[in-house]
């Protein structure tokens, strides 16, 4: 009897173990196509989001760079056919480069704006985002003010700055232009020698408040602990900024040593909000002049300026990672 | 008593540091003060006194300039006036539409690399880091040709098409936002059956919607005053930023007066203003978090 019902209890089990392990297997089965049903969505998902971003990268960085490469090998005749005209364009563009009164100014004024804007830009907002940093006296006041240059508009700005320079000033002090060989009445922005540093010292005026911000963001990454150890062991003001501030932000800071390399090429400088078109040569920097170029070129003057780009890329491309591997190498050590 | 105190503990350095940062505020304010209150002088005011404050507040200025803040503007062999209010409608497509689509397009990519890492994931964020890096110079000719025969040149499409990229500093700090928010609130998600999109747009993105914002503002700010898009690819879609610009260079009767150009450049700056002061605690915040290597 007992035999009877243990028999009976084995057969049982098994049935309910063969019935769980169908289940089981069901279940797993199931499971691994849920799994490869869910990659599958996951997989649409992706590059079916994925796919124009992508696309739109690969037309607007591949295809209209190299389309650049290829203006720039070739030259229209006058029924707007393209030629293969080998390297002429860029033989024309090296030869203006020494020739063209235009482009050597350019070229100079280029190269002061960014060794001014380096160290200007550099050193004045270390220091005053230090002293913001360590949220002394008006520290929130100051950082509303810098920022609006930042925030307002720069041709509205221009505006009151040329009504100042060349309409106030002038009313005020009559005489000034006479003293520069030059008629009288005329203003800082009209005046041969004064009307570069005008606009150099505007620019530097009202580029130091957003370049003060970031600096002061990298300086907050610093660990207020080690300063706070430092003071305690009587490191100065300028002690804790030169030997723990300064390294620990520095990765921040050298940035724009790097990335404005490329200004050299690319900055137009405000030139376009004082003068329009018309800027004179000896104030023209070489985006400004770039871009007024390209802006007036027809089809027939692409290629020339597609070289002329092409060359500041050859350069531009290896002065910035040598920039950048110096300033990585020679930089403050964080230790 | 506490104040005085609290004076004598600033260190010579400080406080010369804290004269010079006086000095320079006070200089940019004394230009949009100048600014103000010039656009508030008649023309013989103005010319007698260029210093003081206004003898009569003439605010009628900013009418006047309102009225003269035209453009002719030549485009399919008609010519055109396109007034404030056009110039106001320009500018507001224009500085929606560009944020709204390239923050769009930052916000998606960075999101699909960080819930979906792979080997895809990892080259769109390498590629993201190495464009950010190579300068590339002059490729405008090329553009400009490119664009013309797609018939986008001088088009609101092109505007579109071209706001559709994802290389960027936002892309990284999108990254970084999406790295702290908690894992198990999507799994959580898909025990209960959230699809990717709900999981996406439900989930994700209100966690995230606070720095979109911010990055939106401060985006639309840049936008609003941008003019240099307006004189290369929209000709006939003059901003107000661009308006302002052929304002300023203005010889007309009128416009030409400094009190009235200057109450156009007052006209400009005050929707930003507005903005930049409700919103000044998020968007300076927002320097300082997107400050990072």
């Amino acid at each position: 009897m007992a035999k009877n019902i243990m028999t009976k209890n084995l057969r049982e089990i098994r049935t309910r173990n063969d019935d769980i392990g169908c289940v089981a297997y069901r279940h797993v089965s199931r499971t691994k196509s849920s799994i490869k049903k869910q990659k599958l969505m996951d997989k649409l998902f992706y590059w079916g989001l994925a796919f124009i971003p992508l696309f739109m990268l690969a037309f607007t960085t591949i295809f209209i760079n190299l389309n650049s490469i290829v203006m720039a090998f070739n030259s229209y005749d006058q029924y707007g056919q393209m030629h293969f005209v080998w390297f002429d364009n860029f033989v024309e563009v090296l030869k203006d480069y020494k020739s063209d009164p235009v482009m050597v100014s350019s070229l100079k004024n280029s190269l002061i704006v960014y060794v001014t804007a380096v160290l200007v830009q550099t050193i004045i907002p270390i220091l005053f985002s230090y002293y913001m940093y360590k949220k002394k006296w008006g520290t929130d006041f100051f950082k509303v003010i810098l920022f609006l240059p930042s925030i307002i508009s720069s041709m509205a700005t221009v505006l009151i700055f040329k009504n100042i320079t060349d309409q106030a000033i002038p009313t005020l002090f009559p005489e000034l232009s006479g003293k520069f060989g030059e008629p009288e009445g005329l203003g800082l922005l009209s005046i041969t020698q004064t009307r570069f540093p005008t606009v150099l010292i505007y620019y530097l005026w009202m580029s130091l408040g957003g370049g003060m911000l970031v600096i002061l963001g990298a300086m907050n990454s610093v660990d207020k602990s080690v300063v706070e150890a430092a003071t305690l062991d009587g490191v100065g003001f300028f002690g804790e900024l030169w030997h723990i501030v300064l390294p620990k932000s520095y990765s921040v800071i050298s940035i724009g040593f790097i990335t404005g390399i490329v200004s050299i090429f690319t900055n137009e400088f405000g030139l376009y909000s004082f003068y329009g078109e018309n800027a004179s040569s000896d104030v023209s920097t070489l985006g400004y002049y770039f871009l007024v170029e390209t802006k007036r070129a027809s089809d027939a003057g692409y290629p020339y300026w597609a070289a002329w780009g092409l060359i500041a890329s050859v350069i531009v491309i290896p002065l910035t990672f040598l920039a950048r591997y110096l300033i990585n190498k020679l930089g403050p050590s964080e230790d | 008593m506490r104040k005085i105190f609290r004076w004598r503990k600033i260190s010579v350095p400080s406080a010369i540091l804290c004269l010079f940062l006086l000095f320079y505020s006070a200089t940019l304010l004394a230009l949009y003060l100048w600014g103000f209150s010039t656009s508030l002088k008649t023309v013989d005011d103005f010319m007698t006194n260029m210093v003081g404050l206004p003898k009569a507040w003439e605010w009628n200025n900013y009418v006047k300039a309102l009225d003269l803040f035209a453009l002719p503007i030549f485009k399919n062999g008609r010519l055109y006036n396109i007034g404030f209010e056009g110039m106001l409608l320009n500018s507001i497509i224009y500085s929606l539409m560009v944020p709204l689509v390239t923050l769009s397009t930052t916000w998606l990519m960075a999101y699909l690399c960080y819930q979906f890492p792979g080997k895809m994931s990892s080259f769109i964020f390498r590629i993201n880091i190495v464009l950010m890096m190579i300068p590339i110079v002059g490729s405008l000719p090329s553009a400009l040709k490119v664009y013309t025969s797609l018939n986008l040149y001088d088009t609101w499409g092109y505007v579109f098409v071209s706001s559709i990229t994802f290389v960027g500093p936002n892309f990284l700090i999108f990254y970084a936002v999406f790295q702290g928010i908690d894992k198990g609130l999507k799994e959580a998600a898909q025990i209960d059956g959230a699809g990717n999109f709900s999981i996406m747009l439900g989930i994700i993105f209100p966690l995230t919607a606070v720095m979109f914002g911010v990055l939106f503002i401060t985006s639309f700010i840049t936008n609003w005053n941008t003019y240099m898009p307006m004189i290369i690819w929209l000709p006939s879609k003059p901003s107000l930023a661009y308006g302002m610009y052929k304002f300023g260079a203005s010889t007309v009767s009128g416009s030409s007066w400094p009190p009235i150009q200057v109450a156009g450049s007052m006209i400009v700056m005050l929707p930003i203003l507005i903005i930049f002061l409700i919103f000044r605690n998020k968007i300076i915040g927002n320097v300082t978090i997107g400050s990072f290597k």
